[in-house]
C-alpha cells in the first residue's frame, strides 16, 4: 500500500491539472490533508481493522460541515455565514477509517436541481465530455470520481441527486435506506426526504465507505436506530439464489432508448427477464415533488422575503413558487407517498433486487433547455429525476451502476442502472453491483491522472 | 381541470399576498411557470389521495423525542443512543 502522503499529493496534482476545466472543487484543503496524511504514515505499521480505509483521499458535497470553512450548500446567501466549528459525522467517520478529505465539491444552489449549472459558482463539466452536464445536484461529487481527481466522494440524494450525476459521469453511487446514514452537520433540504451516501471508482471502495459511515446518531432525527449491517463480508457472495426483476410501465416509458438498452443489459447478464410493475409511479414522483416544493420553500422563507435576489436564478423561482403551494396539495402527498410505499413493499415479497435506468439519456449539453421524452416535451433540468424520484419518496436503497456506449449517437457516455432493493437491503445490492463490476458488465471510467 | 393563466396569475398575486411574500415583476414570470407545473403534478396526486381512506396515514409521522439524559424510575441514568457504533 502507499503512503498516505503519496495518494494524497497524487490526488491534490490531479486537482490542480484537472479542474480548470471539470470545475468540481470549491475548496481544496491541501494544508490540512497532507498534515493528516503526514500523521496516519507516522504512525505507521498494516493498517488495522477499523482502520480499512487508511490513505484514501476523499471529497464532499459542499452542504457538508468541514471544520474552519463555511458551509455554503451552493449558495451565495450561506457565505456570509461563519465558518463550521467541527467536521460533519460522516466526514469524521470517514477520516476515523483512515481516509483524507482534501476538498468541498460544487453542487446545485441548495441541492435544488439535476444539473449543477451552478451561477455562483459555475457549471460542474462533464470529464466525459466537458461540454455536458455532470448532473446533480450532487454533480462535483461525480464529477471528481470521473476525472480521476479523488476515488471516492460523498453526496447527498433527495430526489436523485447522488444517482443522477453517477449515472451522467460514469461512476458508482450508493443511496442508503431513508434513515441509514446520519446526516448530522449537512445542510438540509427537504428533511423528510433527504438521503446521504458515498459515490466512488469501484464498487469494494463504495462498499468500504457505506460500512465506515453506519451506527446511529442521536442528532439525526430521522436516523433509525439499526446494528450496523456491513457490506463488505458478502460482497463476492455472487448473484445465484437471488430474485431480480426489470422495473416496467413509467420506468420505461420515461426513458429513452439508451437508457432502456442500458437495463437489458443488466438485465441479461443477471439472468432477468420478468418485467415487475408499481401501481401510480407518476402519482408518486407527483408527491416526492410536491413535498420537495413545499418543504424546500419553507425552509428557505425568510431569505426569500428579505433577500431574494441573491438566490441563484435557477432555483429563485421555483422556491418562491413552493412558498405558495396549497397546505392540501402536500398533506395529500404525504398520505400518497405512505400508500404507494405500501403497495411497493409487496413487489419485495418476490423480488430481491429490481431494475430501472437512473436517468432518462445521457449527458445533455450545458443549457439544454428541454428533452422528449415519450412524446412530451419536457423541462430538462426537472426531467433528470424522473426515474430517481418514485424510488427515493420512499426511501429504499439503491445502487447506481453506469454502463457504457448504449447511445450510438454519444458512445463515449454512460447511463446507470438503478439496482433497487427492499429497506435496509443494502448488502444484497452492492453484492451485485459486485458481481457485475467483476463481469465487466458496469465500471466507472476515471480519469487519466489516477493509477487506479 | 388545467387552470388558466390568469387563474394562475390570481392565484400567485393572492397567496405571496397572504404570506408576505413579495414577487417582483421580473420573477413573476418564472413563479407562475413553476406554479403551473405543480398544479399539473397536483392533478394525479389528489385523484389517488381521493381513494384513500381516512386511515391512510401521512408519510410524514412525527416521533416523540426521548430525553438524551432519561432518569428511571430508581434514580439511575438510562444509556444514551445505545444502537450501532455511533458517536
Amino acid at each position: 500500500m502507499s503512503r498516505a502522503v503519496n495518494q494524497v499529493e497524487q490526488a491534490l496534482a490531479c486537482i490542480k491539472a484537472t479542474d480548470g476545466q471539470v470545475n468540481a472543487f470549491t475548496e481544496v484543503l491541501a494544508d490540512r490533508a497532507l498534515a493528516r496524511a503526514a500523521a496516519l504514515d507516522h504512525a505507521g505499521g498494516a493498517p488495522t481493522a477499523d482502520q480499512h480505509l487508511r490513505g484514501v483521499p476523499f471529497a464532499v458535497k459542499n452542504l457538508f460541515d468541514v471544520a474552519g470553512i463555511t458551509t455554503r450548500a451552493g449558495s451565495r446567501i450561506e457565505r456570509d455565514k461563519p465558518p463550521a466549528p467541527r467536521d460533519s459525522v460522516l466526514v469524521r467517520r470517514l477520516e476515523a477509517a483512515g481516509a483524507v478529505l482534501v476538498g468541498a465539491l460544487n453542487m446545485d444552489e441548495y441541492a435544488y436541481g439535476f444539473t449543477t449549472e451552478n451561477t455562483h459558482d459555475g457549471a460542474v463539466r462533464n470529464p466525459q465530455d466537458t461540454r455536458r452536464i455532470s448532473g446533480g445536484s450532487s454533480g462535483g461529487s461525480a464529477a471528481a470520481v470521473a476525472a480521476g481527481q479523488v476515488p471516492l466522494t460523498l453526496g447527498s440524494d433527495t430526489n436523485g441527486s447522488i444517482r443522477v450525476p453517477a449515472s451522467l459521469c460514469g461512476v458508482y453511487g450508493l443511496k442508503p435506506t431513508y434513515g441509514r446514514l446520519p446526516r448530522t452537520g449537512s445542510f438540509p433540504f427537504v428533511g423528510s426526504l433527504d438521503h446521504v451516501g458515498p459515490l466512488a471508482h469501484d464498487v469494494s471502495l463504495l462498499a468500504r465507505a457505506y460500512d465506515a459511515m453506519q451506527g446511529f446518531d442521536p442528532e439525526d432525527p430521522a436516523q433509525i436506530k439499526r446494528p450496523i449491517e456491513p457490506a463488505t463480508p458478502g460482497l463476492n457472495a455472487g448473484v445465484n439464489g437471488l430474485r431480480v426483476g426489470v422495473l416496467g410501465g413509467w420506468f420505461q416509458q420515461m426513458a429513452l432508448e439508451p437508457a432502456r438498452q442500458a437495463v437489458q443489459r443488466v438485465a441479461t447478464a443477471l439472468g432477468a427477464s420478468a418485467v415487475v410493475d408499481w401501481p401510480e409511479v407518476a402519482a408518486a414522483r407527483a408527491a416526492a415533488f410536491l413535498i420537495t416544493n413545499a418543504e424546500g420553500s419553507a425552509l428557505h422563507l425568510e431569505d426569500l422575503r428579505r433577500r431574494a435576489q441573491d438566490f441563484d436564478p435557477n432555483t429563485r423561482d421555483r422556491f418562491l413558487a413552493g412558498a405558495l403551494l396549497p397546505a392540501a396539495w402536500v398533506q395529500q402527498s404525504q398520505r400518497v407517498r405512505h400508500w404507494f410505499a405500501q403497495q411497493v413493499a409487496q413487489s419485495f415479497a418476490h423480488w430481491d433486487v429490481l431494475l430501472a435506468p437512473a436517468t432518462p439519456c445521457v449527458a445533455q449539453p450545458i443549457g439544454t433547455e428541454f428533452i422528449e421524452i415519450n412524446g412530451q416535451r419536457l423541462n430538462a433540468r426537472a426531467s433528470m429525476g424522473l426515474l430517481t424520484q418514485p424510488v427515493s419518496c420512499i426511501g429504499l436503497p439503491v445502487v447506481t451502476v453506469p454502463v457504457w456506449g448504449c447511445d450510438p449517437k454519444a458512445p463515449h457516455l454512460s447511463i446507470g442502472v438503478q439496482l433497487v432493493a427492499a429497506p435496509w437491503r443494502e448488502d444484497v445490492l452492492l453484492r451485485v453491483a459486485h458481481h457485475l463490476q467483476a463481469q465487466g458488465v458496469v465500471q466507472a471510467r476515471a480519469g487519466s491522472c489516477t493509477d487506479a | 381541470m388545467p387552470l388558466s393563466a390568469e387563474e394562475i396569475a390570481a392565484v400567485v398575486r393572492s397567496q405571496s399576498t397572504l404570506l408576505g411574500l413579495p414577487i417582483t415583476d421580473s420573477q413573476r414570470p418564472g413563479v407562475e411557470a413553476y406554479l403551473t407545473l405543480a398544479a399539473g403534478m397536483a392533478e394525479p396526486v389528489l385523484r389517488l389521495a381521493a381513494q384513500l381512506g381516512v386511515h391512510d396515514e401521512s408519510g410524514s409521522i412525527f416521533q416523540p423525542v426521548v430525553p438524551r439524559e432519561a432518569t428511571t424510575g430508581n434514580g439511575t441514568s438510562a444509556a444514551k443512543g445505545d444502537a450501532g457504533g455511533g458517536e
